[in-house]
């Protein structure tokens, strides 16, 4: 206890405290430009902290990893570009109700839900993390599979009526995710002879193509030929109030603590994602509300992922803290910061440099808590600007973002077909009626399902008994069932009720 | 197109991925082959079933729906405008060929203030190159102009 109180009083001398709010404020920044996100330029980053006194080090990466996350939530509203992967639920919910003039009040829940997420994973990173990162290490092949098993099964809760086109776009997703060299083999698959493909699709082209470019493409065939009657009688949306009223709260209050502990979980367990948990969140929120029309701009559609995704972040350094083992590719840039400092993370950091510890932990606290008003600040001021730009401007304007952004991820011209590519795809898709969400989460989860399929019939040496006989992976296995099961079962009972 | 129409076109050609992946996977060594072969006798299987919802979706529906072909043609446009923005970046550079893109994306939807319109290209090119290119240290292309 006398750690953490020191590190409140570290933390509150001007210049640490100002270095965490340059970190949110730069991280805030990244999070709303697509293409860049926390990892690239936490990236970035680590190789300056070297020179600097590790207070200061790591006040800046914890602000920026904190922020980042919440930042792509800003154009994901008000534009329907994720800024960053784990934002992309938010659009579902977020844009339609900004286009009801609620721009203010879904960057207002969204800004309150990832404070609450952020601050509930800080607390649990604070006082459980040794014995949840325990827990965590039991994860073997089979659960991995299982847990991928589970990410897929909540495909069928958001298939809004339609789980035949569903499936169809997740098991897509699964062969998109094949792509590129065999994680097994290293034999390249689907690489059609392009190096470029070895590495499999590209993930942020890929995203900013179906949201931003198809975007794009929504607003050319909304215009149409009858271009000028059209844009005489758009209405500017009102930004309304940003932030929610006790009432909103008290409603929104059960989604941010199942979704909060939802990201807690997953972000524990090493290379379980954010994805999966805005995925898990959103479909918690659709099955604990079955009267309302998700994906038309429902409060609790925003405040699921944006809660679970800010609580990954503090409880994906749960591991790293306690056991030294990075939970995801930003965690392990932190290694690499302690590493740079001379530090080593695991059970030793907080006997040979509790202050460093406690500092990050609270940090991380504390970074939350200033992430709300400088959220709400740079939400207001965009969201004033963009919803006074032209439409036409401002289609090209999302275009020019979408082409930056998705250069910017690997420094390549290829990037920009891929985005085009799924540009293209993401408006065939709308025209055929298929959901995107699918797809994104499939090829994520793709590659941990085939490595964890292959690795455990390894392991029990061709026998699928393996996945059944393990605790863990067959209760996340029933679940998945569940999962599945509940609203197929909801739909054939509310047919039979409705022929009789 | 009568209602259902557009799933029977999606199913078949959801199908002939289905029939390619599975084929071209078989050349692939055991292991590797192992996912996406099922994967891809998933999709066929899928695509069947979509094939036969929308032929049983026509047939309930056999009144054709009016079409909106005509708002197509800004989407060809724009695909097209940003094809030929990408052979043309690495040449001409982010700068030039970027405000070409913004302009000629205004210009397609039917935009009509022009001097509004070359501001809007020149402010927004500017700023996302200084952001990206000396902020964040992106290399985005110079060109043979500005690399002269």
């Amino acid at each position: 206890m006398e750690h953490i109180m020191g590190a409140f009083i570290d933390i509150f001398t001007p210049g640490v405290f100002f270095t965490l709010l340059f970190g949110v404020c730069i991280g805030l920044l990244v999070g709303a430009l697509p293409g860049l996100n926390d990892t690239i330029t936490l990236a970035v980053i680590v190789p300056v902290t070297f020179s600097m006194d590790p207070r200061y080090a790591f006040m800046l990466l914890v602000g920026v990893y904190c922020s980042a996350c919440y930042g792509g939530s800003i154009p994901a509203i008000l534009l329907k570009i994720p800024g960053t992967a784990s934002s992309v639920v938010t659009t579902l919910d977020g844009y339609p109700m900004a286009r009801k003039g609620q721009a203010g009040l879904a960057l207002g829940i969204s800004t309150t839900s990832s404070v609450f997420g952020g601050i509930t994973s800080s607390l649990v990173l604070m006082f459980l993390a040794p014995i949840l990162a325990t827990y965590a290490l039991r994860f073997g092949p089979p659960e991995y599979f299982a847990l991928a098993v589970l990410g897929l099964s909540t495909v069928v809760g958001m298939s809004g009526g339609n789980v035949l086109k569903s499936l169809i776009v997740c098991t897509l997703g699964l062969f998109i995710a094949t792509m590129g060299m065999s994680p097994q083999t290293g034999y390249p698959r689907f690489d059609f002879g392009n190096p470029y493909l070895l590495e499999g699709i590209p993930f942020v082209p890929m995203l900013i193509g179906l949201f931003g470019v198809t975007s794009v493409f929504e607003v050319a065939y909304e215009m149409g030929p009858a271009v000028k009657e059209k844009v005489a009688s758009s209405v500017i949306p009102k930004i309304g109030r940003m932030l929610p009223d006790k009432k909103m709260v008290g409603r929104l209050l059960p989604t941010w603590i199942k979704s909060s502990a939802i990201g807690n979980i997953i972000g524990i367990i090493p290379g379980a994602g954010m994805i999966m948990a805005i995925y898990l969140a959103y479909d918690q929120a659709v099955r604990s509300h079955p009267d309302k029309e998700f994906g038309t701009g429902v409060p609790e559609g925003i405040a699921a992922p944006e809660a679970a995704n800010n609580a990954v972040v503090a409880s994906s350094m749960v591991p790293l803290m306690a056991l030294g083992v990075p939970g995801n590719s930003t965690s392990a840039l932190f290694l690499g910061a302690l590493m740079i400092q001379g530090l080593r993370p695991g059970p030793s950091l907080f006997q040979n440099a509790p202050e460093v510890a406690y500092l990050i932990i609270v940090g991380f606290f504390v970074a939350n808590l200033v992430m709300g008003p400088v959220g709400i600040l740079l939400g207001k001021f965009l969201s004033r600007v963009i919803f006074k730009i032209p439409k036409q401007i401002l289609a090209a304007v999302i275009a020019l973002l979408c082409i930056t952004g998705a250069f910017a991820v690997g420094n390549s011209i290829f990037n920009i077909w891929v985005m085009l590519f799924f540009g293209v795809l993401g408006f065939l898709f709308n025209k055929f009626k298929l959901p995107h969400s699918p797809l994104i989460l499939a090829v994520v989860l793709g590659a941990m399902m085939e490595r964890g399929l292959y690795q455990s019939l390894v392991l029990s040496k061709g026998s699928y008994s393996i996945f059944f006989t393990r605790p863990i992976s067959l209760v996340m296995l029933v679940a998945a069932l569940l999962f599945a099961a509940t609203p197929l079962l909801k739909k054939c009972r509310g047919k039979k009720k409705s022929l009789s | 197109m009568k209602k259902g129409t557009d799933d029977v076109l999606l199913s078949l050609v959801l199908m002939l991925l289905g029939v390619f992946a599975f084929f071209e996977s078989g050349s692939f060594p055991s292991i590797a082959a192992h996912f996406p072969r099922r994967m891809a006798a998933l999709l066929m299987l899928l695509s069947c079933a979509l094939f036969l919802v929308g032929l049983h979706t026509r047939k309930k529906n056999p009144k054709a729906e009016t079409g909106t072909a005509s708002s197509y043609r800004n989407v060809f446009l724009l695909t097209g405008i940003i094809a030929v923005y990408i052979l043309v970046l690495d040449r001409i550079g982010y700068v030039i060929s970027t405000i070409g893109l913004v302009l000629a994306v205004i210009y397609a939807l039917g935009y009509g203030n022009r001097n509004r319109a070359i501001l809007a290209a020149l402010c927004s090119v500017l700023l996302a190159f200084a952001v990206f290119r000396f902020l964040l240290g992106v290399p985005l292309p110079l060109g043979a102009f500005m690399e002269g």
